[in-house]
C-alpha cells in the first residue's frame, strides 16, 4: 500500500513565548495521542545553518487517513492556532523556503528510523531530466558512507497536494525532491560529505537546494506503529 | 459532545492607540476575506478603551463543522489577500488567543 510521507518544517519566531512552543513541541510530537491516524510522528530541532528550526516528519497509511486527520478538530483547534499567520497565538514566522508542507507517496515506511538516530534531508529543485542521475548520486552516497543507514530519494508530490496528498491544486512547488538520509548519531548526520554537492550542481536549477539535520525526537505510539506498519508491508526493520 | 456547529473566537489584545486601526483593517480586509472564503461572521466586540488597560476585540465565526471549515481554511490560505490582511493585523495586536467553540452539552448535565 502507498504511504504518505509528510513533513512541515518552520521557522520559529524567536520571540515566542518558552511555555507555548514546548506545548506546540508536544502536540506535533505526540500527535497520535490526540489524532490516531498520524503514524511515526517526531520533531527535530534543525542544526543546519538553513533559516529554518523546527521539523515535524510523519506519515499516513494513506490519503483516507490523511483527510481524516485534516478535518479532525485536533489540528483546527491546536495546529492552526500556532501556526496561520491571522491568528494571534502563531508561534511561528514566514520564511522564503516554501516548506511548510512537503512529502512524498512511498511503498511502507521506508522512512522509518530508530528512536534517537538522526535525519539528514537534502531539498533540491532538480532540472527536468536529471532525477535518474540524481538518484544514482544519492546511491552512489550511500555506498560511499556507511554511516549513512538510509537513503530515499522522492519527488514532492505533497508540495502541491497539501488537501488530501493526491488531487494537485498549485502549479509548482520550490522544491522538486526530497532526499531522506538517517545516521545513528547527529554527530554522523552533521558530519555527512558534502562532496556530491559538486557533481549535483549541473543537476540542480538556480542553486535552489537546502540541507536539513536533527536528532529525532519521537513520539506516542513511535517505535510500536512502526514495526507494526512495517511488518504489514513485508519490511525490514531498519 | 457534539462538535458543531463551530464558533471559532478569535480574542485579539491591543493597545488603546491601536482599538480603531485594527477595528479598520477588520472591517476593510480581515472581514471581507473571511467571508469570501464562506465563514459567517456572527460578532465584533471590543472592550472600552479608557479603562487603562488593554483592549480586547473578539471576533467570533461560524460555520458547520470541521470537514466544512477545511475546505473554507483552503480557500483563505490560498488568497492573497489574506496574507496581506494577517502581515497588516500581526503588527497590530501583541497578543490573544483562538479557540473554538462548540454547544455545551447542557442537556447532558444531571
Amino acid at each position: 500500500m502507498t504511504m504518505l510521507r509528510r513533513y512541515e518544517i518552520y521557522s520559529v519566531d524567536p520571540n515566542a513565548p518558552k511555555d507555548l512552543l514546548a506545548r506546540m513541541d508536544e502536540s506535533m510530537r505526540h500527535a497520535q495521542r490526540w489524532i490516531p491516524e498520524v503514524l511515526h510522528s517526531a520533531i527535530g530541532m534543525n542544526k543546519s545553518p538553513v533559516g529554518l528550526h523546527f521539523v515535524w516528519e510523519h506519515g499516513y497509511e494513506d490519503s483516507e487517513a490523511y483527510k481524516r486527520y485534516m478535518v479532525h478538530p485536533f489540528h483546527a483547534n491546536v495546529y492552526d492556532r500556532y501556526l496561520l499567520n491571522d491568528s494571534p497565538e502563531r508561534l511561528v514566522t514566514n520564511n522564503p523556503y516554501d516548506v511548510g508542507l512537503v512529502g512524498f507517496n512511498v511503498e511502507g515506511p521506508q522512512y522509518f528510523l530508530p528512536s534517537g538516530y538522526a535525519r539528514r534531508v537534502v531539498m533540491a529543485r532538480l532540472k527536468k531530466g536529471t532525477e535518474d542521475a540524481f538518484r544514482a548520486l544519492t546511491e552512489k552516497e550511500k555506498a560511499a558512507n556507511p554511516k549513512m543507514v538510509l537513503s530515499l530519494l522522492a519527488e514532492n508530490t505533497f508540495g502541491t497536494r497539501w488537501m488530501d496528498g493526491v488531487t494537485k491544486m498549485l502549479d509548482d512547488t520550490t522544491y522538486s525532491h526530497i532526499w531522506e538520509q538517517g545516521y545513528k548519531t547527529l554527530a554522523d548526520a552533521e558530519a555527512a560529505s558534502t562532496a556530491w554537492q559538486k557533481e549535483a550542481a549541473d543537476m540542480i536549477e538556480d542553486g535552489k537546494m537546502i540541507e536539513l539535520w536533527y536528532e529525532l525526537e519521537t513520539g506516542h505510539g513511535y517505535d510500536n506503529d512502526a514495526a507494526a506498519a512495517m511488518r504489514s508491508h513485508g519490511l525490514e526493520h531498519a | 459532545m457534539d462538535l458543531k456547529p463551530i464558533h471559532i473566537v478569535d480574542t485579539l489584545a491591543v493597545t488603546p492607540d491601536k482599538q480603531m486601526a485594527l477595528l479598520k483593517l477588520l472591517k476593510e480586509e480581515g472581514i471581507p476575506v473571511m467571508e469570501k472564503a464562506g465563514l459567517e461572521l456572527v460578532g465584533c466586540y471590543s472592550t472600552a478603551p479608557s479603562l487603562g488597560e488593554e483592549v480586547l476585540i473578539q471576533v467570533t465565526w461560524k460555520c458547520a463543522d470541521h470537514a466544512t471549515f477545511n475546505l473554507m481554511r483552503k480557500e483563505f490560505v490560498t488568497d492573497l489577500d489574506w496574507w496581506a490582511y494577517s502581515e497588516k493585523a500581526s503588527k497590530l495586536w501583541h497578543g490573544g488567543t483562538r479557540r473554538f467553540f462548540y454547544p455545551a452539552p447542557l442537556e447532558e448535565v444531571a
